[in-house]
């Protein structure tokens, strides 16, 4: 209300917020606290996320969640940990929101993040079965 | 020179038919089209069998391709003859099983079992997976090769195959437009180096990554991208080691007369462009 953004999309209680033609600039994940969840950086290309999936792998960074798929925003994405407990994401493929779109209730559950199936390990936001 | 139009089956020997079955159906995602206590034939498109697992040991492996018809046949009958390859001419009750009207069977230079058929059967029923994997039909094979240089001429001098790129002494050749059907990859000795089966998108390749990771089901190469054939594929073992491979958008050669073989470096990234490693091999 005060700041203009849209709800697009929800999972659970997760709401995806647009501003502009993307689906979502801001996802507001149920929590305990204040904070950043994770930080998204858009890439040019599908090879790019997966190219950066082994390359964090090789540099023993751990990924936290991914590669996966987002069902709600087509999103492409790979979340991996940064220093002082900072989740970075690369994401591509986010899809632009339709003229018409209505927020659509997506069922609170692990396929509702990830379409192809990957679970997060490690942030409690992001596993639907502790948000409960 | 022998002119294959099209991949027709592989025929893998189980050394247990229930475990194939288990994997092919709850795994790999096919169809079974037809089942008898010795043999389970699986569907993979329109065509009435694309792989048949039969009770035997599991080193015996064939390949079939399809000719056009039965004089073509025939003449292939009398070139890999005066070539020096004994050639089997296939019994009413072997063509019986695996649902051809006439073929022919013959070892490749490196000893890899290779048959020639002719009018496979289709089957008027659509394929319906037993899964979810997105699969779209049965591709191509990788054969084993024991010398890569004696076995492209064999496969492109004798047969119609065309080199569409090379990976280090690897060819991979075409038998139509697909970039590939026949994938030659260095062994100690013949057989099939995998099964490859088409999906419809990079979504059934990551889902059956997931999938099959959660199945237990060793994860041997990918997912990745080839950077010969523009391909995303996902590697992995079946039953007595046998590994099947998805993979979607495979570049099709558009410019059949003016298409020249790439040449690329023997390396990881010639197999990979996203970084993945083989686990094995």
């Amino acid at each position: 209300m005060v700041l203009g953004a849209k709800v697009t999309d929800r999972v659970g209680e997760v709401t995806y917020l647009g501003i502009d033609q993307k689906h979502h600039r801001v996802v507001l994940y149920p929590s305990d606290k204040a904070g950043l969840v994770y930080v998204s950086y858009g890439v040019e290309s599908m090879d790019a996320v997966m190219q950066n999936n082994y390359f964090v792998q090789e540099r023993q960074i751990k990924i936290m969640h991914g590669p996966g798929r987002e069902p709600a925003s087509g999103q492409i994405f790979l979340r991996f940990a940064g220093p002082e407990g900072y989740v970075f994401s690369y994401g591509y493929g986010l899809k632009d929101i339709e003229p018409h779109h209505r927020p659509r209730q997506f069922t609170l559950e692990a396929s509702s993040l990830c379409e192809w199936g990957s679970e997060c390990a490690d942030v409690v936001e992001l596993q639907p079965a502790q948000a409960r | 020179m022998i002119e294959l139009k099209d991949l027709s089956y592989v025929r893998l020997g189980a050394s247990n038919l229930e475990e194939a079955e288990s994997f092919a159906t709850k795994c790999l995602g096919l169809q079974i089209g037809e089942q008898s206590g010795k043999a389970l034939y699986l569907r993979s498109d329109d065509r009435a069998h694309t792989l048949c697992y039969f009770e035997g040991d599991p080193t015996d492996q064939t390949v079939g391709f399809e000719v056009e018809d039965e004089s073509n046949l025939n003449a292939a009958a009398a070139t890999l003859d005066r070539l020096g390859h004994p050639v089997h001419a296939g019994t009413p009750t072997e063509c019986t099983l695996r649902k051809v009207n006439a073929f022919i069977g013959f070892k490749d230079p490196t000893g890899n079992q290779i048959e020639l058929v002719v009018r496979p059967e289709r089957s008027g029923k659509r394929y319906f997976a037993s899964r979810d994997a997105g699969i779209t039909g049965f591709s191509h094979v990788g054969l084993s090769t024991t010398n890569p240089t004696r076995d492209e001429q064999f496969w492109t001098q004798v047969c119609n195959a065309r080199v569409s790129d090379r990976i280090g002494d690897i060819a991979l050749m075409r038998v139509n437009a697909i970039h590939h059907t026949i994938a030659l990859a260095p062994g100690r000795g013949p057989g099939i180096h995998h099964v490859n089966h088409q999906v419809e998108s990079n979504d059934d390749v990551l889902r059956s990554f997931y999938h099959l990771s959660g199945q237990r089901v060793p994860i041997v190469f990918g997912p990745g991208r080839h950077p010969t054939s523009g391909a995303r594929f996902l590697y992995f073992q079946g039953p007595d080691d046998m590994v099947f491979e998805y993979s979607v958008g495979v570049d099709e050669i558009e410019d059949e007369e003016t298409h020249r073989p790439r040449q690329f470096g023997f390396e990881p990234s010639s197999l990979c462009m996203w970084g993945s490693k083989t686990a094995r091999r």
